[in-house]
């Protein structure tokens, strides 16, 4: 592999530009739940969509190693504790990257019948991550779970939001709308970066499952959107591509 | 000006360290003293590092006064009690290169963004940006531009309607016309005399180019090192020629041309600013005769 | 009240804090910093132990004193997290379920209950915490960002006969320290323009919708400005004809010392021991012999 100067100078600038973002009020907003909204990993998913998964990765590594030396040295605030072990500030983040650059590939140009495979595995893997969330609540509150109510209910919802999932998908590909693209690469590369640093805190049992579930849905999930909006602002902005409107708002 | 008069701006003993208290200290800016009145386009003017950034922000609040004060229409901008918005909304402000800070994709989208943060009603968002974009002489159609699709020129005149769609009494700019060609030049500085003519306005202009402080300017104030050189009506600071080129300012080509010729032994005025004075005072030496 | 930090955002990117006290441990070849500083956050991630903890501990305070730096600027980064620190040790001790099964309880009042492991795991928790964040304040407080890219690069040579671009990657890390202070600054300019137009930037300010909405009028120049200084840059290596790393030479060479070797000798040795010793559940064997002699 021999990366271009294009692929170095690319990497560097949205390095700088997430550690930037990672390092002051710039990449936060807060948010009610008391831990900030954070969109740093936006440069990363950026890069990878612009310049390919190696440029993502290597993004992705300088913000976790920026957000590692950060959490150590200054830490912004007291959720910076977890971020002093690089299996969490720094392993997570190489992912955002190569999974970002994936879901671009995958969605940019499709033809029918990838629309729907891809649409059916975005719409199980949905569900297999609820399913995985509620046995997490389950282990933890089986009380709660062993209600038949709650079950049926959570049942339902697990299957309705895979449905939800899977027609959106399915129309995104099939619509060819590179906003539209970019708004589920925007998600898809935030949520990983969720999900994996979650996954890590809970793995290393540093907070119990039940702390992380709620974390995950009610940070993770705006989280991702605001990297969406951001995500698809930027690169139309970037590459001029058409967002459909014709004129100011004026 | 006539009568006395409040000054929109007075900015008094202005001083201003970056990193204050810090090992690294810098010293940006030393007892300045400034007054901008209805009418005035005032010229400031120094080479890079002098503080004329520093000074500028120092106009709208975007700096507090460390040292000294600065009173825009008459209210001290050091009280801690100030309403910063409305003094920001006094006094526009343009940044350097400001075509790299349009974010909308459309032009009106961007000239809208001042009367949007105002909190005002569509209709009247409409019509500040209507008449924004004929302050600087773009039709009203261009509201629905791609930004992407203008010319440099256009690009930063579309800026400086961003900034006078807050409808500003005073305007400050920093280097407006830098980067612009001679056509672009003489657009934007049409439209700063043109808009200033207007209304008890007054403007604040920090530029390198001495063609564009002799084409405008009514005062000029000389910036080194942080304090005030020389200041006083363009032709009274364009005299001091040796004391502007040791600090590495030019001064404008008709002046300089005047100069060497003295120099030479040519019995010319250096009182000159423009290029026709500067022919009228060689058609002397020839006795009055066209050349 | 617009403070005079209300712009200021350089002020805060806190990479690159450097203490130039002049120490022999400044003066350590930047790849041997490097290797010690992997080989400690190892040993304490894979440590079990608070004996062990509590000798790297003593290591990195020792290091601190002999580098000259101030205990506080290295405690300034615990201060902050201390309250959080707590909390999670106190998850710890209560809340995960694994550590209370089958352990003795030492203590209960009505769903709380804490066992000698859960109690033994936060303490870990705090103990880990502070070893880390205290190694690599030392490091960094004791390397330039210079002397990290050519650390990281150097120590990453040897992969690049395997075909990974080490010397590429090196260079992202140096684009990006370069790049850093030039959009702060371009950041600061833009919400100075922005505030000049009305935005407000005034912290505190908890809403969410009006916070996202004036994000965008700053984030996308933000980006498209870093992008386009990129491409300036591209254009102009292209220009000098940039050709990678491939036979390139070095304009600053490293060489190790003696006393360079004996340092990484004595960390790696301390890092094996510390593992080793919890391997050897020497934790038990201390607290017996402190209770036997105690009580």
């Amino acid at each position: 592999m021999n990366p271009t100067t294009r692929k170095i100078v690319i990497a560097g600038a949205m390095s700088a530009l997430s550690v930037l973002l990672g390092s002051t009020v710039l990449g936060f907003i807060p948010w009610w739940t008391g831990t900030s909204l954070t969109f740093m990993t936006v440069p990363v998913i950026v890069g990878a969509v612009l310049e390919g998964p190696w440029v993502g990765l290597a993004i992705g590594f300088v913000l976790g190693a920026s957000s590692l030396v950060q959490a150590n040295i200054a830490p912004r605030g007291p959720g910076d504790v977890i971020f002093t072990n690089p299996l969490i500030s720094i392993a997570p983040r190489l992912f955002i990257g190569p999974v970002s650059w994936l879901v671009h590939q995958a969605l940019r140009d499709q033809d029918d019948s990838l629309a729907l495979k891809v649409a059916a595995v975005a719409g199980s893997l949905v569900n297999v991550i609820l399913v995985l969330v509620m046995l997490g609540l389950h282990q933890s509150t089986p009380q709660t779970l062993g209600n038949p109510v709650a079950r049926t209910l959570m049942f339902a919802a697990g299957v309705g939001s895979a449905l939800l999932v899977a027609w959106l998908v399915y129309r995104v590909l099939k619509g060819d709308r590179a906003p539209v693209t970019l708004t589920v690469v925007g998600m898809a590369g935030s949520l990983t970066n969720t999900i994996l640093v979650l996954g890590v805190i809970g793995l290393l049992q540093i907070a119990p499952w039940t702390a992380l579930v709620p974390i995950a849905l009610f940070n993770g999930l705006p989280e991702a959107v605001v990297a969406a909006i951001i995500t698809v602002a930027v690169v139309t902005a970037w590459r001029g591509i058409d967002t459909g409107r014709t004129g100011s708002t004026v | 000006m006539t009568a006395p008069v409040t000054p929109l701006i007075q900015v008094r003993a202005l001083g201003h360290a970056y990193l204050r208290g810090t090992p690294l200290e810098v010293r940006s800016l030393d007892d300045v003293d400034l007054e901008v009145c209805a009418g005035d386009v005032v010229g400031i003017v120094g080479p890079t590092g002098s503080g004329k950034s520093t000074l500028l922000q120092h106009l709208n609040g975007l700096l507090p006064p460390q040292d000294g004060e600065v009173w825009v229409n008459g209210v001290a901008l050091s009280d801690p009690a100030v309403d910063i918005r409305a003094i920001r909304q006094r006094v526009g402000l343009l940044f350097q290169s400001p075509e790299d800070q349009l974010f909308e994709r459309y032009a009106g989208d961007d000239v809208a963004f001042g009367p949007r943060s105002l909190g005002l009603p569509a209709e009247e968002v409409r019509d500040r940006v209507r008449k924004a974009l004929d302050d600087v002489g773009l039709p009203f159609a261009y509201k629905d531009r791609l930004i992407a699709e203008l010319s440099e020129g256009q690009k930063r005149r579309l800026a400086l309607a961003g900034v006078l769609a807050m409808e500003p009494q005073v305007l400050v700019l920093d280097e407006p016309t830098a980067g612009l060609d001679p056509q672009g030049r003489r657009e934007l500085l049409g439209v700063l005399s043109g808009w200033c003519a207007r209304d008890q306005r007054a403007i604040v202009l920090a530029s390198h180019n001495m063609e564009d402080v002799t084409a405008v300017c009514t005062y000029v104030h000389v910036l080194v090192g942080g304090t005030v050189l020389l200041h006083g009506l363009p032709r009274e600071v364009f005299q001091d020629a040796d004391l502007l080129e040791r600090y590495g300012l030019a001064i404008p080509a008709a002046t300089e041309t005047m100069h060497m010729l003295r120099e030479r032994g040519f019995p010319v005025s250096t009182n000159v600013l423009f290029t026709d004075e500067a022919a009228r005072e060689i058609e002397g030496l020839f006795g009055g005769r066209a050349i | 009240m617009a403070g005079p930090s209300e712009f200021e955002l350089l002020g805060r990117v806190t990479i690159g804090q450097y203490l130039p006290t002049g120490s022999r441990l400044h003066h350590l070849d930047p790849r041997i910093k490097l290797l010690m500083v992997v080989l400690m956050i190892t040993a304490v991630i894979v440590s079990h132990s608070l004996v062990g903890l509590a000798l790297l501990l003593a290591v990195v305070v020792a290091g601190l004193l002999s580098a000259r730096i101030p205990l506080r600027f290295a405690l300034a980064g615990l201060g902050p997290m201390l309250p959080f620190l707590l909390l999670l040790a106190l998850l710890q001790v209560f809340a995960i379920p694994q550590y209370g099964a089958g352990a003795t309880v030492i203590w209960q009042w009505s769903i709380l209950k804490a066992t000698d492991r859960s109690v033994l795991a936060g303490a870990l928790l705090i103990a880990r915490f502070t070893v880390m964040v205290l190694g690599i304040s030392l490091f960094s407080f004791s390397t330039t960002t210079t002397e990290l890219t050519h650390g990281v690069e150097h120590l990453l040579r040897p992969l690049q006969a395997l075909g990974v671009p080490a010397h590429e990657f090196a260079l992202v890390v140096n684009i990006a320290i370069r790049f850093l202070p030039i959009l702060a600054e371009e950041a600061e300019r833009l919400m100075k323009a922005q505030a000049s137009r009305g935005a407000d930037f005034g912290r505190g300010q908890r809403n969410f919708i009006a916070r996202t909405r004036r994000l965008l009028p700053l984030l996308v120049p933000l980006f498209l400005v870093s992008l386009r200084r990129a491409e300036q840059l591209i254009e102009a290596m292209e220009a000098r004809s940039y050709l990678g790393g491939k036979g390139r030479t070095h304009l600053i060479s490293l060489r190790a010392r003696p006393s360079d070797y004996v340092a990484l000798v004595g960390v790696a040795g301390l890092a094996a021991l510390v593992v080793q010793l919890s391997a050897a559940n020497a934790d038990a064997f201390a607290w017996h012999w402190l209770t036997d002699r105690l009580l």
